[in-house]
């Protein structure tokens, strides 16, 4: 069970400032309109704050463009939204320069890239889908199951409404577990900048009861990585030799993952 | 729980494979760019649009040759007007959907699970909104009751593209009760997938022939 409060609280508040721009192509104005700036929270979807940010742009674009579902793209990259704020956030900026510049599509949705995305419904069910699998790695998916659906709807509600005891009064119940035995695998994902993620199978505890950390996570599925590669965990850098059963329930994402975000050296 | 480590769903995959070779089947084995050891199933199949038999059945009795089927997916090949989401399908005959069906591990469930992608000749996707519509019939009360929860868009976790998927959260479940009805035990791994595979492929029209269990 997660009993650092302070961290959990800490984590849930973090917000990255995003500078959005409509895309040249788009406008249909002599000059482009102003960008919009927001503070969005690391831990939600983007499909989920762009609400003001499209009711802005929709009077600048031709209105035959008015129907067409709006994207963002990073420096070139079109964003998967599906992955939480934070987490594209310290795969593609990183801080290195603030506010993250982003750029508005509603053109040419790179349907070979990205999910579609019509309605709330899809980032909820997304949302939903992941929890699942990842209490089918931490409990069989028993926990999950059990649940009635009104607590679905409460951690669904919570995360959307930025209530963080409405949405921990349920997600509590995900982290349970034995203190001397953990999970039985510690739900991960890991994100590079340009190639697909990498979710594979661990432990918290060794056979002989010792703790997993998360050198030895590395180890076992990044062996290739350089000497200067980082290692980003909810925008930090986690001491390497934290276990890997304290992460899971403190620094996870509210979708029960813990995402981890391997930078490569530049150049 | 009928569920499946990777070991014998890959052992599986092989079975399927030499089964699909002997009957003249169409499934290939994958790998992953990054890891060869991470592996899925693939098959690919046209079907004329709102008719459920695909073509490769169409034609089979006939004649098996190439340019016969050339010659059918040219005459089937005219677009459609842009689909119109309320449209019913069958006002726009005469055109094929190309299915590509994989066949992948799911590490968070311990089972197999259905992707596929579904596109028009001009390569354009369909939506999940005309995936769900092309649900056979026999199916589209379970999915419409709970199609959020059931078939969706989301990423293939191999390619890291988007692909739809028939969730696979309640697949153990529903393998346990196959398993002890065909007093299968459930590790009989040479049968797991074969039988999950005609539980689950009809959905979307992958139909797997009866052949298929007497080898």
């Amino acid at each position: 069970m997660a009993e650092d409060r302070e961290i959990l609280r800490e984590v849930w508040d973090g917000r990255v400032p995003v500078c959005i721009q409509l895309a040249s192509e788009d406008h249909n104005t002599l000059s482009a309109p102003d960008p919009y700036y927001l503070m969005v929270p690391r831990l939600s979807y983007f499909p989920l704050l762009m609400d003001k940010v499209r009711k802005h742009f929709l009077r600048f674009i031709s209105p035959d463009l008015h129907e067409e579902e709006m994207w963002l793209e990073s420096d070139g990259m079109p964003l998967k939204w599906h992955y939480p704020v934070g987490v594209l956030f310290d795969l593609h900026c990183g801080g290195s320069s603030l506010p993250w510049a982003l750029t508005a599509h509603f053109s040419h949705f790179p349907e070979q890239d990205l999910i579609r995305c019509p309605s709330r419904e899809v980032v909820e069910s997304h949302f939903m889908s992941s929890v699942k699998e990842a209490d089918g790695l931490k409990h069989r998916g028993q926990i999950i199951t059990n649940m009635q659906s009104k607590d679905h709807k409460q951690l669904w509600m919570g995360l959307c409404n930025d209530k963080f005891d409405q949405f921990w009064a349920i997600n509590c119940k995900l982290m349970e577990c034995l203190p001397e035995e953990g999970f039985k695998f510690i739900p991960f994902r890991i994100h590079f900048p340009c190639q697909p993620s990498l979710q594979r199978l661990i432990k918290p505890q060794t056979d002989d009861g010792r703790k997993v950390t998360l050198e030895e996570l590395l180890q076992e599925f990044l062996p290739r990585g350089n000497e200067g590669d980082r290692v980003v965990i909810q925008g930090i850098e986690v001491p390497r030799d934290t276990p890997l059963q304290w992460m899971s329930e403190h620094l996870s994402h509210p979708d029960n993952f813990l995402h981890i975000c391997h930078i490569p050296t530049q150049g | 729980m009928a569920c499946m480590t990777y070991e014998e769903f890959v052992a599986s995959c092989r079975v399927l494979l030499q089964v699909s070779k002997e009957l003249g089947d169409s499934w290939v084995m994958c790998h992953s760019a990054s890891d060869s050891s991470t592996i899925y199933l693939s098959k690919t199949q046209c079907f004329k649009a709102d008719m459920p038999t695909p073509i490769s059945e169409l034609t089979a009795e006939k004649s098996e040759s190439p340019d016969e089927i050339e010659k059918l997916i040219e005459d089937f090949t005219q677009e459609p007007e842009p689909p119109d989401p309320s449209s019913v399908s069958n006002s726009t005959p005469g055109y094929i959907i190309t299915y590509e069906y994989h066949i992948v591990y799911s590490l968070s469930h311990s089972v197999p699970a259905l992707y596929f992608n579904a596109w028009y000749a001009s390569g354009k996707l369909l939506t999940l909104q005309e995936i769900w519509e092309r649900v056979s019939n026999q199916f589209c009360e379970q999915i419409a009751d709970n199609k959020w929860n059931s078939l969706t868009q989301t990423e293939h976790p191999v390619l890291g593209r988007p692909f739809f998927q028939l969730h696979p959260c309640r697949t153990a479940e529903l393998m346990n009760i196959v398993c002890c009805e065909s007093e299968q035990t459930p590790k009989d791994v040479k049968k797991y997938l074969i039988s999950w595979l005609s539980m689950f492929g009809p959905v979307v029209g992958l139909e797997v022939p009866i052949t298929y269990y007497n080898k």
